[in-house]
């Protein structure tokens, strides 16, 4: 693709429908910043490829954008972009797979399953006659997760089974909360806290990884109600378990805030 | 619905809760569609990862090992695509399937089957669903399956015959005519099919 043979009015719009007949739609952002690089030389374009960048750096091509931008040059022949572009997709791919290598016991069975996965989505992504990869473009990493749920039987949320740290009552083992995950799990929690805590969780365990990610996410520990999709329930712990676990996430968190304030 | 239109499902929880969680989306789409309610779930968690769990180191090892896989993955995907479908039931045969094995996976009477394989149903009117589903238990890319869908018939006007004049060429049939017509589908398999 030479950038410069495509302008603004060119990108090419996407043409899947929800089942109620609502177009998808590329988030605003994503939007800006495919017009802004079909404005680009395939050099420069090929520089903003750099895998080393983090999320937060300018010019950082969000996910979406290279889906985009992988279809255009498949569908343009330009072979050179479509090998360097996937090669960063490959690469955040796998990142996304990496978040549930501890569902595996082994190597080889976590290879697998990103394999059997990324044939699901490579096939959908270079199939430009189709809108099947529409859903790419708007939530890259929910597509990635779909497609994986559409391969892989078995649950991806899940936590590595140890009967003997699951069971054990701790000590000081009570039920009431009050500590900074629990207000988090009732919403109330400042974004200054979410922040130090987002940070934080390189510090914790996978499984309270796991809690912390769908505390964030807005899931409630337990509830009443039995139809509400909880976190005990659908990691199939007790919430005294789920409790327990914050507590020591806490003392963890605790630390790493020391840590950054020194 | 088959499980093909999972993923569709997926999609349509997603772009209804973009900002993460939804417990009234969720309820309502696990009524809506009760045969993927236990899969929303779990997709629901693993967004909530995907979103914010850490992003894990990738050693330099690793980060060859992927890429690694991911050429072979597209190098296959590629090749795939590249070469054409000659036959469904062969392609079926050479992954151990008979017709009746083969129609069984797809869902579908070994008679729609034969319809398919002859191409002598409308294109147009095959669901994706149906195609997606050919592909996946082929394990093929379904863009390969739709071309080998989308080619003139194979009727027994390309056939050999001993007659004098050649047989007339068979108008194609619409999905939902050859459904409504198929002597082995229950009346449940033929709705389910219908509502595609």
């Amino acid at each position: 693709m030479n950038a410069r043979e495509t302008d603004s009015t060119d990108i090419k719009p996407l043409t899947k429908r929800t089942r109620q007949g609502e177009l998808y739609v590329r988030r605003a952002e994503t939007q800006l910043q495919i017009e802004k690089i079909t404005t680009l030389e395939k050099p420069q374009i090929l520089e903003m490829l750099d895998g080393g960048k983090r999320r937060d750096e300018a010019d950082y091509l969000l996910d979406e954008t290279l889906v985009y931008l992988f279809r255009e040059s498949r569908r343009s022949g330009n072979d050179e972009l479509f090998n360097q572009i996937y090669l960063e997709l490959n690469r955040r791919i796998w990142k996304l797979f990496l978040k549930f290598r501890s569902n595996f016991k082994e190597q080889a069975g976590f290879e697998d399953f990103g394999q059997k996965i990324e044939m699901a989505i490579v096939r959908k992504l270079i199939d430009t006659n189709s809108d099947k990869a529409d859903f790419a473009q708007v939530q890259f990493g929910s597509f990635v997760v779909s497609e994986a749920k559409s391969v892989w039987k078995q649950n991806l949320a899940a936590i590595k089974r140890d009967q003997e740290f699951l069971e054990t009552p701790r000590e000081n083992d009570d039920e009431t909360g009050g500590n900074e995950l629990e207000n988090l799990a009732l919403g109330d929690i400042s974004s200054e806290q979410q922040m130090i805590i987002r940070e934080g969780l390189r510090k914790l365990s996978t499984n309270h990884q796991t809690v912390a990610a769908m505390m964030l996410d807005g899931f409630q520990i337990e509830s009443k109600d039995e139809n509400e999709l909880t976190i005990s329930k659908h990691l199939g712990v007790s919430s005294r378990t789920i409790r327990n676990w914050i507590k020591e996430m806490r003392l963890t968190l605790a630390d790493y805030k020391g840590e950054t304030k020194r | 619905m088959n499980e093909m239109m999972l993923t569709d499902v997926l999609e349509e929880y997603a772009l209804a809760a973009p900002q993460g969680f939804d417990q009234a989306i969720m309820q309502q789409m696990a009524e809506k569609y009760p045969q993927f309610a236990a899969d929303l779930k779990d997709f629901a968690a693993a967004r909530a990862v995907i979103k914010y769990a850490p992003e894990a180191e990738m050693s330099a090892n690793e980060d060859a090992r992927f890429q690694q896989i991911g050429m072979e993955n597209l190098r296959a995907v590629l090749s795939e695509n590249k070469n054409s479908l000659e036959s469904l039931t062969d392609a079926a045969k050479a992954k151990g399937m008979n017709r009746s094995k083969f129609a069984a996976a797809l869902g579908l009477s070994v008679s729609l089957v034969q319809y398919l394989e002859k191409r002598r149903l409308d294109f147009a009117t095959i669901p994706q669903n149906v195609i997606a589903k050919v592909a996946q238990v082929l394990e093929t890319g379904e863009e390969l399956v739709a071309n080998y869908l989308n080619q003139s018939a194979v009727s027994p006007v390309n056939a050999s015959f001993k007659a004098t004049e050649r047989p007339e060429e068979l108008k194609p049939k619409s999905f939902i005519e050859a459904v409504r017509e198929d002597q082995q589908l229950s009346n449940e398999e033929k709705q389910r099919l219908l509502e595609m």
